[in-house]
């Protein structure tokens, strides 16, 4: 075991394998931070490149790749208030206030180390619980993902600020807005506008990126001055941002564990975790008043989790060649394409190469990390940079952010519309997350109630795994409430 | 609000200039490429028109599945056999499962004969049953060939005990809960006709987000088993048989069943069909995946550069360097343009009482 350990270390550093590890982790640092353009167009387009490598290299390429995007996406989610990546939307929340008060250097820092803690927890996880984790991904079926999204649906009310009420009419919104496309039952279109670009439902990425983007910008236009609106300090404290990652460890490694755990999962990923981890540093804290508003404890928690989510979706793609989402099913192919087959294989005759893709996720995170510091200053200095200097850039970037993942421009005027949603919601002050997650969870709900029910009919909610998950979710609605309670007695 | 309204300092002057001298640069580019003109062209023309051309092979699905992986190794081998070498590249359009691509390049994007398609070729079957969408008519479309054939195959979690397609029929049959996405995919559709022609008591479980999560469901034992491709079987799903086999598949499309040590226990369907309804029936839905990953220009492209492409096509599909670089991904089961026209004109002229009885048997929600 300590053998294949450190032989898969050294087998990172030779020369073709270190090579091409940087050349992904170049790729995969642009991609992360261009807007739209995500991890699993790029993983697909570099796929074929990796056919012609080793095995070794070929997964040194595509994991150094992988393993950036959330880092780099992270950054022009902080910067400019547009998701990098679909799964860095939440780190908007608190990293976009930060940078409008001139601390953006200080949310960067807070954002990479806490992006590195949590690669470092996913990847060891992943060593640590290969040989494991086999029940926990197989008894995970419809019923239990049916609950767990439902869980997810109960961090609305952490994700809605002062206003519950509105959090919830926008989830609702958002689980309506997951309705629309093909039934998954009947297969009928169903509030498609007679148009078959609907069938797939309404894009995840140009919504995001219109209700956050598009008022970002509209704001920055109306104010006539540079995204920072003061300066602090040189580089607005970035060992600041370092060192809150360790001041509120604790926020940092719950929610590195919560995208790890729900990274093992298969079916939900980073795009649901990162909330969840949001809504639990939220939940977490004592003091509320600054979350949504600019508040350290909001980048960390998930920059964290966003990063740590790799090494768990990865457990359940080597031990048994179960890909919990996209991004995992392509590297399953590349899998195939080299001759290796997922499963007890990985453990033992492969067990060199298994340990070598943990080390790919740490190594390369910690080079990222480190060139992301050394860049800090310029990136940084971009929030100073005049508005109507960098609105021209920005708007070019959202649309071909909005049109590059299924290249209609439909999806222009998907995002031109959420824009203007969003710039309703920001004027009369209706929270935005909610309205993401009901889109993410509303598909996930749907599906596993009927494919649950069609099985168990409703016995399926009486289950063991599912009355917890549901009882922990009626925790989360009324946690505020016993503490409050608690504290008063 | 500010009060001064905006102003505009030299730096934004030559921001906002050169982002608007870019848009209409790359408007003007679009717009003279739609420009270029259909002329009736010979062998030597064509070549004429295609060098320092870009050939672009529209694929109806997101990067990295089957038909991207194949669309983008013929992009890499095809330009040498087109005379004038253009260049191919590959546009994804993913969007109802590849209908949307279909639809776009039959309307006439760019039919010049530099677009070419490739989508789900059951998206005949589809038209076959006048779904909702389509806006093409399969006879229509200038075929240049197809890739690869898929047999689909049907098979059960060892776990069950089922070993023989005989313990699933008949009035003493164990009832097996198949994995589906939502009716009209491929992998619904099959269990639902192999059920409909031989009485297979399969409760067909539908709303799973893909084949991927009905084979995560299979391994987890949430369900008993699932039909799809046998290359996907053989590929993707490799799983199943290695290193350990624990899928048992009961049921092969076609007349007979291939040699391979998984298929030992295999029934060939139309071999064992009741009767020559239940087998028209099976041949029916077996017929699009035998000309998998076709490729078509639309209606409109001139006669001369279809030949042009065809014969490309030809060419690339027995290339040496092509032939060793796609087996290495699946293997290789190349038509031409001709016979890809034909079983698609043979497909859509089936009998109405057929189509009848098809559309019935999808609708099944329960097995008999």
């Amino acid at each position: 075991m300590l053998d294949a350990f450190c032989s898969g270390f050294l087998q990172v550093f030779a020369f073709s394998t270190f090579s091409l590890l940087l050349v992904g982790i170049l790729i995969g640092f642009v991609v992360g931070i261009l807007p739209g353009i995500g991890g699993v167009v790029t993983l697909a387009l570099m796929l074929p490149f990796a056919f012609e490598m080793r095995p070794i290299d070929a997964f040194a390429f595509l994991l150094g790749m992988l393993s950036v995007t959330s880092t780099t996406g992270d950054i022009t989610s902080i910067i400019f208030g547009i998701p990098g990546e679909s799964i860095s939307a939440a780190l908007i929340l608190d990293g976009h206030p930060m940078a409008k008060q001139g601390e953006a250097g200080r949310a960067l820092g807070a954002a990479l180390m806490s992006s590195l803690v949590g690669a470092i927890i996913g990847a060891f996880v992943l060593a640590a619980s290969i040989p494991i984790v086999a029940p926990l991904v197989l008894t995970f079926k419809s019923p239990e993902f049916f609950a767990l999204a439902l869980l997810g649906i109960t961090f609305v009310a952490s994700l809605s600020g002062e206003s519950k009420l509105k959090g919830m009419i926008a989830a609702g919104v958002g689980l309506v807005l997951s309705l629309v496309g093909l039934d998954p039952q009947s297969g009928m279109p169903r509030y498609t506008l007679g148009m078959a670009t609907l069938w797939d439902g309404v894009g995840l990425v140009p919504v995001t990126v219109g209700l956050f983007a598009i008022p970002e910008i509209v704001d920055l236009w109306m104010k006539g001055t540079s995204i920072a609106e003061k300066r602090i300090g040189k580089l607005g404290g970035v060992w600041q941002g370092v060192r809150d990652t360790f001041t509120y460890w604790g926020v940092t490694v719950r929610c590195s564990l919560i995208g790890t755990f729900i990274g093992i999962i298969p079916g939900l990923g980073a795009g649901v975790s990162q909330w969840m981890a949001y809504a639990h540093a939220v939940q977490s804290a004592s003091d509320k008043s600054r979350f949504g508003a600019g508040d350290v404890r909001g980048v960390l928690g998930p920059g964290a989790a966003n990063n740590s989510g790799l090494g768990g979706s990865l457990v359940p793609t080597i031990a048994f060649g179960v890909p919990g989402t996209v991004v995992m099913a392509l590297l399953l192919g590349a899998f195939l394409i080299k001759g290796l087959v997922p499963g007890p294989s990985m453990l033992t005759k492969h067990l060199d190469l298994t340990f070598a893709f943990v080390w790919f996720i740490v190594i390369s995170n910690i080079i990222t990390v480190m060139l992301c510091f050394l860049l800090l200053e310029p990136l940084a200095k971009i929030t100073y940079v005049r508005g109507s200097l960098l609105i021209p850039g920005i708007l070019l970037l959202v649309y071909l952010g909005a049109y590059a993942e299924s290249k209609s421009t439909f999806d222009m005027g998907v995002t031109l519309l959420f824009g203007l949603i969003g710039l309703v919601m920001v004027y009369v002050e209706w929270p935005r997350p909610p309205l993401i997650l009901g889109l993410v969870l509303g598909a996930l709900i749907e599906r596993n109630f009927f494919i649950s029910y069609e099985i168990h009919a409703l016995g399926f909610l009486l289950k063991p795994i599912v009355l917890l998950i549901l009882l922990i979710g009626v925790g989360v609605l009324f946690y505020d409430k016993l503490r409050n309670y608690l504290a008063h007695d | 609000m500010r009060k001064n309204g905006i102003k505009f300092g030299l730096v934004e002057r030559v921001v906002l200039g050169t982002t608007l001298a870019l848009g209409i640069w790359i408007i003007g580019s679009g717009s003279s490429a739609c420009a270029a003109q259909a002329r009736a062209f010979d062998e030597k023309a064509a070549a004429e028109f295609y060098r320092g051309k870009t050939v672009t092979i529209v694929v109806g699905f997101a990067p990295g599945g089957g038909y991207d992986i194949s669309a983008r190794l013929i992009a890499k081998h095809m330009p040498k056999h087109i005379p004038g070498n253009p260049s191919v590249i590959v546009d994804n359009r993913p969007g109802a499962g590849s209908l949307v691509a279909a639809n776009l390049v039959y309307k006439g994007l760019r039919a010049d004969g530099t677009y070419i398609v490739t989508f789900n070729s059951q998206m005949i079957m589809q038209q076959l049953l006048s779904q909702q969408g389509i806006e093409f008519d399969g006879r229509l479309f200038n075929w240049l060939g197809s890739v690869s054939s898929s047999q689909s195959a049907c098979g059960v979690h060892s776990e069950t005990g089922i070993t023989h397609v005989k313990q699933v029929m008949g009035p003493n049959g164990k009832v097996v809960n198949m994995g589906g996405e939502s009716p009209g995919s491929g992998i619904t559709d099959t269990a639902a006709v192999i059920r409909a022609a031989l009485g297979t008591k399969f409760k067909i479980i539908y709303g799973y987000a893909g084949s991927r999560p009905v084979a995560n469901a299979v391994l987890s034992r949430e369900i008993d088993g699932m039909c799809i491709s046998w290359e996907s079987f053989t590929s993707d799903l490799k799983m199943f048989f290695e290193p350990k086999k624990i899928l048992n598949v009961l049921v092969i499309f076609g007349s007979e069943v291939p040699k391979h040590p998984w298929l030992e226990n295999a029934q060939a369907a139309e071999a064992i069909a009741p009767n020559n309804d239940a087998r028209t029936l099976l041949q029916l839905v077996y017929a699009p995946g035998k000309i998998s990953f076709p490729y078509a220009v639309a209606p409109a492209v001139p006669p001369d550069r279809v030949a042009t492409l065809r014969t490309a096509f030809d060419k690339t599909v027995v290339d040496p360097a092509f032939v060793a670089e796609y087996e290495k991904y699946r293997e290789l089961v190349p038509r031409n343009g001709e016979e890809v026209g034909e079983i698609v004109r043979a497909l859509l002229a089936t009998k109405l009482n057929f189509v009848a009885d098809l559309k019935e048997a999808l609708k099944q929600r329960v097995g008999p």
